[in-house]
């Protein structure tokens, strides 16, 4: 039995490595052809292999062909690009770490998860990766500036070295408080700017029947089960439950413990007795059941998505079709006591990267591909198509003139998360909506000025205890808030939290932030030095 | 016994009964036995990088981790609590359903009966969540319409603790009786017509030839199947408690494998899962095995 095991497994192992080996000689192939046609320049052409995530991830498409030409167009020579495509998001470390364990299946560039820190760390210690500080300063110019001095931060490798750069990072935030503006003139209620203002919107929205139909039947606040859900409240009370957040005399403490967290769940606590807030708000509604919620158009508020205002939004289509005369309306964020207010900032630092390997002959040509790739025109040619061929712009508004079959035979996205740009360049946001994810850039920037983004992820206190931790402060305040406990469980929840491991979770956080607050001090000098003087 | 066979004189003769039991046994060595291998970790301190085998040894440190979790006693006492709630009201409710359908007269009525109660088991769980979810929420759904129109008030009924484990058990009762009353109904067809004759002739009514006759004589079927839902114990039905919990019943939802997935996977602890995916084994194992040796001891048939 164990040898018929042994076969089986072995079996099984030459069959994986056969796929292997005809996926190589299918690349190489293509390679011969592209040799071939490419002796008409002076140089040969640059060959580029990189592996792909994003899109459709259509083999030799559209897309691919038309990066081709225009770098070729752009940068005066002929380029080959040997895409990759990774298999899905389950198995996309597994199969990264195999390209990158051989010299000769590693990829020219490699694009990778930001959680494979302690793979990155590998790579970059043992001589795989290729500094690209030289190159970035020579030719970078695009996305040296597209990427912000903190962003760039979470890339840098504390010798001084460049071995990644982000490859998507999020908007500096996505979300805006939300208000039924027919709602709000029906009522004649003005924009609410303080707390107290907000909570008498909210009351108004849910006692003063503003659909007009005689019943009960809204409510003020709704959102899916989750902390951010709350920001109206929370954020104005200088309150992110999730966060460690950094204390007046610079140390740095876990959100949920601080007392403005208390005040602020006795707001929310008063709020949910009085009925302005959708009780399906404090259980089992994830972001798709909110969708739902939203487009049946029965409540008046909520933090959500600026992607709502975009008339291409399938959630702001359905809400239209559902209240023909229900109009969305943004706020800025509420402001709390003490004159405090903050949207939600998204994390700075990327959730994927690149980096060019030592597979790669000529770097300081890849880095000119990349650059060029992070070109406002390049990034809209590789990702929506050719204007008036695949797409066009009426009156500031996106219209695509593929459907989704179409645009995924044209490979449209295949490139996408290599340097993915976010401002004018990603023209699928009307210019209103441009405009509001730059201000939201700015009213999210108190409360990123007051969280700590972690840029180690070797926490083990945290990995230890936080599980139970957050258990806890979910039953807690979610009992708080329900009313099912008294707002003085808030303080058997501090005195649990130190008893339950969060004293060493403080400790760690403490010194982690030091540590890193001493790092980027250094890079701070360092950026000033070699990327400002370069941009 | 007259002769001692021996092993490889019963293979080749039935070599091709042998044949149909290959891929079966092919199946269970790969996806069951080989990836036992992985049980290591929970004995070691895993490290993706370092791999299975370069991770260090640490002996029993993570189940040591596993029983100080400050709720450890609570996340066990759900699971258990759970468990036999399910067994107590689930365990008869198919043998009294396929009771229920053995009497139907009309064929047709009865083929349709058993083809629709079957149809929720084919639903997967994230599914059937999303429907309970929908027809239980306090602002538009259905129960609590109904409750309204009666002139209640709205109920929470995924936030109230004492509602939580009734909930969990009437919808896996509604879910999975109708496919458990399969193996029931197979029996219930396999007895001998002649006994239920027998018992006409004695003047038994229908409840008395249920009672004298059908029941009797599915009893080894309801004992084996009894014995492996009791290896099930410590599995309270990961799937619905993690799709319909939420912070506000916790006390009375947490149990051991929501808890591993949260800490052992969410979190990355995989020694820690694979320690309590061990222990809830080990307990199961051992009632399996005494559960067997009592019915035994009872005269009755056990599962070996």
């Amino acid at each position: 039995m164990k040898k018929a095991a042994m076969i089986v497994v072995i079996l099984s192992m030459l069959v994986s490595l056969a796929a292997c080996g005809g996926a190589n000689e299918t690349n190489n192939g293509t390679d011969n052809a592209a040799g071939q046609t490419g002796q008409n320049g002076e140089k040969s052409p640059l060959q580029i292999s990189m592996t792909l995530m994003g899109g459709p991830k259509t083999p030799n498409a559209w897309s691919e062909s038309a990066l081709e030409a225009d770098l070729e167009k752009n940068l005066g020579r002929k380029v080959d690009i040997q895409p990759i495509m990774l298999p899905g998001w389950d198995q996309v470390q597994t199969k990264i770490n195999l390209l990158m364990s051989d010299k000769k299946s590693m990829p020219d560039v490699v694009w990778y998860l930001g959680s494979m820190t302690k793979e990155y760390d590998n790579w970059a210690k043992s001589g795989v990766l290729v500094d690209l500080l030289p190159y970035l300063q020579k030719d970078g110019k695009n996305i040296l500036q597209y990427y912000s001095k903190e962003t760039l931060f979470y890339s840098w490798d504390k010798t001084g070295k460049f071995y990644r750069l982000p490859g998507d990072v999020a908007e500096p935030s996505a979300m805006t408080t939300i208000l039924r503006k027919d709602w709000m003139d029906k009522l004649g209620l003005k924009k609410p700017e303080t707390v107290e203002e907000y909570i008498d919107v909210l009351r108004a929205f849910t006692n003063g029947d503003p659909d007009g139909n005689n019943k009960k039947d809204t409510y003020g606040l709704s959102g899916p089960t989750e902390w951010r859900s709350f920001a109206p409240i929370l954020y104005a009370y200088k309150s992110d439950p999730e966060n460690f957040m950094v204390q007046p005399d610079g140390t740095v403490k876990y959100g949920a413990i601080l007392p403005q967290t208390k005040q602020a769940l006795k707001v929310l606590q008063d709020m949910y007795k009085e009925g302005l807030i959708d009780p399906r708000m404090i259980a089992n509604t994830d972001g798709t059941k909110f969708d739902e919620i939203v487009q049946q158009g029965k409540i008046g508020s909520f933090y959500r998505w600026i992607d709502y205002f975009n008339p291409s939004s399938i959630v702001a289509q359905g809400f239209k079709a559902n209240n023909p005369s229900g109009e969305l309306m943004y706020i800025d964020p509420i402001k709390g006591p003490d004159g405090f207010s903050s949207d939600y900032p998204e994390q700075t630092g990327g959730w994927c990267f690149i980096s060019v390997t030592g597979k790669a002959e000529e770097p300081g040509e890849v880095v000119k591909v990349l650059n060029q790739m992070a070109s406002p025109e390049t990034y809209k040619l590789i990702n929506f198509g050719r204007e008036n061929e695949h797409y066009k712009i009426e009156n500031g508004e996106f219209k695509t003139l593929v459907n989704p079959d179409e645009s995924a035979k044209l490979g449209l996205g295949n490139f996408s998360w290599y340097i993915s740009r976010k401002d004018e360049a990603n023209i699928k946001n009307t210019p209103e909506v441009m405009e509001l994810f730059k201000k939201r850039a700015e009213t999210s920037q108190p409360l990123r000025e007051l969280r700590v983004e972690f840029k180690s992820l070797d926490r083990p206190a945290w990995k230890e205890y936080s599980t139970d931790i957050n258990k806890l402060r979910d039953q807690t305040f979610y009992g708080i808030i329900s009313g099912k406990l008294s707002i003085d469980e808030f303080d058997k929840f501090v005195n649990q939290y130190y008893k339950m491991g969060g004293q060493q979770i403080e400790e760690e956080a403490n010194r982690l932030y030091k540590e890193q607050k001493k790092e980027y001090e250094e890079y701070e000098k360092w950026y000033a030095e070699q990327i400002e003087t370069n941009k | 016994m007259l002769e001692k066979r021996s092993l490889l004189k019963d293979v080749v003769r039935d070599k091709y009964l042998y044949l149909l039991l290959l891929p079966g046994l092919i199946y269970i060595l790969i996806f069951k036995y080989i990836p036992m291998y992985g049980l290591i970790i929970a004995f070691k301190e895993y490290n993706i990088l370092m791999g299975v085998a370069k991770s260090p040894w640490v002996g029993f440190l993570q189940f040591e981790r596993l029983f100080r979790t400050p709720d450890f006693a609570q996340i066990f006492s759900n699971t258990i609590i759970i468990s036999t709630l399910k067994i107590i009201w689930g365990f008869p409710a198919p043998i009294i359903l396929a009771l229920l359908l053995n009497e139907l007269r009309r064929m047709f009525f009865k083929r349709f009966t058993q083809t629709v109660i079957y149809l929720p088991h084919f639903v997967s769980w994230v599914i059937f969540a999303g429907i309970i979810v929908i027809f239980l929420n306090p602002v538009d759904g259905f129960v609590n319409y109904l409750i309204v129109q009666f002139g209640g008030q709205p109920i929470n009924f995924l936030t109230e603790p004492a509602y939580f484990r009734s909930i969990l058990v009437i919808t896996e009762i509604y879910k999975e009786v109708g496919w458990g009353t399969i193996i029931y109904l197979a029996a219930i067809s396999g007895v001998n017509p002649a006994l239920y004759e027998a018992a006409v002739m004695d003047g038994a009514n229908k409840f008395r030839q249920m009672w004298h006759v059908t029941l009797p004589s599915i009893r080894n079927v309801i004992v084996i199947l009894f014995i492996l839902s009791l290896g099930n114990i410590l599995e309270a039905g990961f799937l619905q408690i993690f799709l319909l919990y939420n912070p506000l019943v916790m006390d009375v939802a947490d149990v051991i494998d929501t808890y591993v997935y949260r800490r052992g996977i969410v979190d990355a602890n995989y020694s820690l899962g694979a320690a309590a995916g061990i222990f809830k084994s080990v307990i199961a194992l051992i009632l399996i095995v005494t559960a067997n040796k009592i019915v035994r001891k009872a005269g009755g048939e056990g599962l070996w």
